[in-house]
C-alpha cells in the first residue's frame, strides 16, 4: 500500500526510534536526481533553536513513514549526513522556486512542492505549481504528474508538453488521474 | 485484569505479620517482555520496589507480600527501566507505523503474570496491545 504525500508535509515530521524516544525531525528530503526516488532525509533537532543535525536518515533506514512520525530502529539507522547528501544531488529546497518546463519551452509555472508516493520505496510522482498564463487562471495552485521522461535539476523540471492538460486541483484528484492514466498505459500493452 | 487506576493507592500487606507495609504508587512497565516487572510503594522503609516475584498475589483490596522485607530498592531490569523515562501514561501512543493514537490515559494488566493486556487513550481502549517500546518521545505498539 502506498500513499500520497506532499514534501513540505514530511517536513517537521518527528523521527521516533521503535524504544519511543524522539531523535530529531525531518528537516529535507532528499532525492536520486536520476531516478527521483527519495533516498533519505536530513535531520534538525527537536528544539525551537536547534538546528541541522550532522547525522542523517538514509531511505534504508526506515522503518515506517507514518501520519505522526518518521520511524526508525534505533539510532544505528541514522549515518552521517554527507554520506546522505552524496550519493544524490537534490534536495526538496533546490526544486521549490524552480521553473516547470515543457520541453517545447512553455513555462508552466513556479513549483512549490513535490508529491511524493510513499510505500516501501517513495519516489517523486508530481509537483504542485503556481501557474503561469499557459495553464489560465495564472497563480493558481496546481498538482501536475511528473512522468518517468520528466527532467529534473536543481534549477528546472522540464516535462512532456501532454503535463500541461493533465492540472489538477488536489491530491484525490491527482491520485484519480494517475491511476487512470496507468491502466491506460496498461493497456496500450 | 487489573487498571493502574485501580491498584493506586491500594496498600500492600505482608500475609505473616497482617501489616500494612505501604501503599501502592505506580507500576514498573518492561516494554520488551510487554509487562509489569514491579510495583512502586510509598512509605515501606527499605525502599519503593515490589519486584513481581516477590509479591504473593494482587487482590482486589489489598497487595499481598510474604514479608515487608519484600519492598526494597529497585534491582535488576527493573532498576534499568526506573532509570530512563518508564512511564506509560501521559505519553503519546504511537503505532510502529508512524500513526498517533491520542495520550495514554491508563493500562490494565493481568494480575498473575504481570502482563500488560491493554492500553487506553482519552477516546480508545487497545486490547492485547503489544508493546514495542517507552521512551523519551511516544509509547510505541504493534499496529492493532
Amino acid at each position: 500500500m502506498s500513499v500520497l504525500t506532499l514534501a513540505t508535509a514530511l517536513v517537521g515530521r518527528p523521527v521516533v526510534t521503535l524504544g519511543g524516544d524522539d531523535i530529531g525531525q525531518v528537516k529535507d528530503v532528499v532525492y536520486a536526481a536520476e531516478s527521483r526516488r527519495v533516498t533519505g532525509f536530513t535531520l534538525a533537532g527537536r528544539g525551537l533553536l536547534s538546528g541541522p543535525l550532522r547525522r542523517a536518515l538514509p531511505w534504508t533506514g526506515v522503518h515506517a513513514v507514518g501520519r505522526d512520525a518518521v520511524m526508525i530502529s534505533d539510532e544505528e539507522s541514522l549515518t552521517g549526513r554527507d554520506e546522505v547528501a552524496e550519493r544524490t544531488e537534490l534536495r526538496d529546497h533546490n526544486l521549490v522556486g524552480g521553473a516547470v518546463l515543457t520541453e517545447g519551452g512553455t513555462a508552466l509555472g513556479t513549483v512549490e512542492d513535490m508529491i511524493l508516493e510513499v510505500g516501501t520505496v517513495a519516489d517523486v510522482v508530481g509537483c504542485r505549481i503556481t501557474t503561469s498564463e499557459a495553464i489560465p487562471p495564472a497563480g493558481r495552485s496546481v498538482l501536475l504528474p511528473l512522468p518517468g521522461e520528466a527532467i529534473a535539476s536543481g534549477e528546472a523540471l522540464v516535462v512532456p508538453e501532454y503535463v500541461a492538460g493533465r492540472a489538477v486541483d488536489d491530491l484525490a484528484a491527482f491520485r484519480t488521474a494517475t491511476r487512470s492514466a496507468r491502466s491506460v498505459s496498461e493497456g496500450e500493452r | 485484569m487489573t487498571r493502574l487506576s485501580e491498584i493506586v493507592g491500594r496498600p500492600v500487606v505482608a500475609a505473616g505479620t497482617a501489616v500494612t507495609v505501604g501503599s501502592v504508587t505506580g507500576v514498573v512497565v518492561d516494554p520488551r517482555q510487554g509487562a509489569v516487572v514491579a510495583l512502586l510503594v510509598k512509605g515501606a522503609s527499605n525502599g519503593n520496589t515490589l519486584h513481581w516475584p516477590d509479591m504473593s498475589g494482587v487482590g482486589p483490596d489489598a497487595v499481598m507480600v510474604t514479608s515487608p522485607y519484600a519492598v526494597r530498592e529497585a534491582a535488576g531490569r527493573a532498576a534499568e527501566i526506573l532509570g530512563g523515562k518508564h512511564d506509560l501514561v501521559g505519553k503519546r501512543l504511537l503505532t510502529d507505523t508512524g500513526d498517533d493514537l491520542g495520550a495514554v490515559t491508563d493500562i490494565a494488566f493481568d494480575e498473575q503474570a504481570g502482563t500488560v493486556a491493554a492500553i487506553y487513550t482519552g477516546d480508545d481502549s487497545f486490547p492485547d496491545a503489544r508493546l514495542v517500546g517507552c521512551g523519551s518521545y511516544a509509547v510505541v505498539i504493534r499496529q492493532p
